[in-house]
């Protein structure tokens, strides 16, 4: 348990900072989470979860955070909340009501005292992927959508009742649905009952954990939708975790790609697609099925499958894998590199490949 | 059984594998008769793909799970006829008892299926050797020798390196992707005259979906059955099908040729589904195209057709009666008024 240390750094007046438009810097996060053996339990090595990622998210953007089951991402997310406690690392994060006045802090959320972090949650919420487990089945929707109000104590009951309308209505149901039980919703609606949970305390932040990935196609375009809306209309930033590529393509204005534990290729949403600099983004795109019988693209088919986050090879973790490996890809780490006016790859060899995208 | 036998006879001749006619699922639930499959036709050639498309709670697993003869209590088979090409004839396996000598004969050995989820789909007890020797002994002549040799190379075939290591092991030592290998290897290794898969690669990451597309797209070449392909993934399908049929609620509303249905989707429904899928090539406007509303529940009995409170088309006669599925040109067939007068015009004219 580290001591509760705050560090906030006071903005001073009138004065623009460098990092103006950032709300949230992560820097060197890890999270490992260690492997117990025998009747001991003795620490036998660590699954490196999240493994040295540093990102930036600007106000009001939409970062895709894409990579394959196990890659860390949905820990990345979490870790960033602190829903789960990260091994090491810096989460800058602008806070409004963690200020002293009226204005804003850059704040360390890693190091957060617990009561300060309970007050810093009305700004960074989270929409999470299953609307069938992430809604309690005993309470109305009504006191789901205003448990957040209730638990932060800001409002009082007949205020509570309005906001719970209000947000209703704001993602498209209805105030009489605030009496009904969750059982009592499809799917795309549950959802919707997950992003007023969200809103109901004005996050500024929120991390979508693949929220529509559980949902028909149909629907999942209406729930896209309303993200798109309410982004607009409150001004939200969204950290969007999702494996559907397209979705990805569609809403984000930046895109991460994360493997084994690290991001492997950043950037301009437009310029990961249509240019990547990774041969691991390379692959990604290839294969997705197009929705075209007569697309002649070539797949690219990757031997094997993800390498366990416990033993990661060695050199560049992608390299077992990967058709343009060299000696050099085997023995030596490679690090994020400017590839580009707006991207980032971790690749020792993008400046000699011609890798393809989709366009 | 003089009689059936003599129906039966009458099928011998027909030339598609399977045909499914008027076939009625209907589950008991709390809320009431759920019509899980309400009145389905739809047949599949020797040797051809036909993708089942929808999405959930559209009747595409149970009409498959119908065909397996796997509709269990409390779900039953209302009516309707599944007419399949055997061996040893045609069968009725709508009318065949689920656990009866014939319907035990042919599934697993001349219909097989492939799992949504191969960790739950295989025993976490038995050995992949032990699970893909226990079709060829049950169902083929054969010492246990020759299908332990059968089995490796099965393994073999769908790309499972070390094949005779991995037949002594269990499941759980193997990824997801192995264990969707081995779940195919186990259903084609008798060989059979029509592999249902569904939703085969739905629990898959892109790119271990990938090698199973290729995979089972490799695999057509040397095996000469049809396969069902239940997916709701509108690029699996065009990837992978020769045919589609469209399902909502219960009922086929769209079939044709996939390049048909991509070129020129009739439903409301297809049009839709294929619009607010956002493209991974880009160039998508703003805002993604929806269909408004949800899915009905199974249980709400509804006038007309099930999709007209959702339909930016409906008409006064959409909440009347149901549109009969009808060809609109040439085998691409669609159950929607809007093409009625058009398809209505070449039937007299037939």
């Amino acid at each position: 348990m580290p001591p509760p240390v705050i560090s906030i750094t006071r903005l001073p007046k009138g004065q623009p900072m460098p990092l103006d438009d950032v709300l949230l810097q992560v820097k060197g996060l890890r999270k490992h989470f260690p492997i117990r053996k025998g009747f001991l339990k003795r620490s036998a090595g660590a699954v490196k979860a999240v493994d040295g990622v540093d990102l930036t998210i600007r106000k009001g953007e939409t970062i895709g955070l894409v990579g394959e089951s196990g890659c860390g991402k949905s820990t990345l997310g979490r870790s960033i909340l602190r829903l789960i406690e990260p091994t090491d690392g810096e989460i800058l994060f602008r806070s409004q009501v963690l200020a002293d006045e009226a204005g804003e802090a850059m704040i360390d959320v890693a190091q957060l005292h617990p009561a300060k972090m309970k007050r810093l949650r009305r700004e960074m919420q989270i929409i999470f992927q299953d609307p069938y487990s992430s809604l309690d089945p005993r309470m109305d929707v009504g006191d789901i959508v205003g448990e957040p109000l209730r638990i932060q104590g800001i409002l009082n009951r007949s205020e509570r009742h309005d906001r719970v309308i209000r947000l209703l209505e704001a993602v498209g149901l209805g105030p009489d649905h605030a009496k009904r039980f969750p059982h009592e919703f499809s799917g795309g609606q549950r959802q919707r009952i997950g992003i007023a949970r969200a809103l109901a305390l004005n996050p500024r932040f929120i991390v979508a954990d693949e929220p529509v990935s559980a949902l028909d196609v149909s629907i999942q375009a209406q729930v896209v939708n309303l993200m798109q809306d309410l982004q607009a209309e409150l001004g939200l930033t969204y950290l969007f975790i999702a494996h559907d590529l397209s979705v990805v393509r569609h809403i984000s204005n930046r895109v991460a790609v994360m493997y084994l534990g690290r991001i492997v290729e950043i950037g301009d949403c437009e310029a990961i697609f249509s240019r990547p600099q990774h041969p691991y983004t390379e692959a990604l795109l290839s294969a997705v099925p197009i929705p075209d019988p007569d697309s002649t693209r070539q797949r690219i088919r990757l031997k094997g499958d993800v390498p366990s986050a416990s033993s990661p090879p060695s050199g560049c973790p992608f390299h077992p894998r990967c058709a343009y490996a060299t000696s050099l890809c085997r023995e030596h780490v490679p690090h994020l590199r400017d590839a580009g006016r707006a991207q980032q790859a971790s690749c020792h060899r993008f400046e000699e490949l011609n890798l393809s995208g989709v366009s | 059984m003089v009689l059936p036998a003599l129906l039966e006879q009458a099928y011998i001749a027909m030339k598609n594998l399977l045909e499914i006619k008027d076939l009625r699922v209907n589950f008991m639930t709390e809320a009431g008769v759920a019509q899980a499959v309400d009145g389905v036709d739809l047949s599949i050639a020797p040797g051809e793909t036909l993708a089942v498309v929808g999405e959930s709670g559209c009747g595409k697993s149970v009409t498959s799970r119908a065909i397996m003869g796997l509709i269990q209590p409390p779900g039953w088979i209302e009516s309707g006829e599944i007419w399949f090409q055997g061996r040893n004839g045609a069968v009725d396996l709508a009318r065949l008892p689920p656990n009866g000598r014939q319907i035990n004969a042919i599934r697993g050995s001349e219909i097989s299926m492939i799992f949504q989820e191969p960790m739950t789909a295989l025993n976490p007890v038995l050995t992949i050797g032990s699970q893909l020797m226990e079709p060829l002994l049950l169902h083929e002549k054969i010492s246990k020798k020759d299908a332990k040799e059968r089995a490796i190379a099965g393994l073999a075939a769908v790309g499972i390196a070390s094949p005779r290591q991995r037949f002594d092991e269990y499941p759980h030592s193997l990824s997801g992707g192995m264990r969707q290998r081995a779940m195919i290897a186990m259903a084609l290794i008798c060989n059979p005259s029509l592999l249902i898969a569904d939703e085969p690669t739905t629990a898959l990451d892109v790119t271990i979906q990938a090698q199973v597309l290729d995979l089972m797209k490799d695999l057509r070449r040397d095996f000469a059955g049809a396969i069902m392909f239940i997916t709701h993934d509108l690029g699996v399908v065009a990837t992978m099908a020769d045919r589609v049929v469209v399902m909502y609620l219960g009922k086929v509303v769209e079939r044709a040729a996939v390049r048909d249905l991509y070129r020129n989707p009739l439903h409301p429904y297809t049009q839709g589904l294929l619009r607010s899928v956002p493209s991974i090539t880009g160039g998508s406007t703003k805002r993604l195209a929806t269909i408004e509303g949800a899915v009905p529940r199974p249980t709400d009995r509804l006038e007309g057709c099930a999709f007209a409170a959702r339909c930016p088309h409906a008409m006064p006669v959409c909440r009347q009666a149901v549109p009969a599925l009808i060809p609109v040109e040439g085998d691409h067939a669609a159950s929607c008024y809007l093409h009625h007068t058009t398809a209505e015009g070449t039937a007299h004219a037939a």
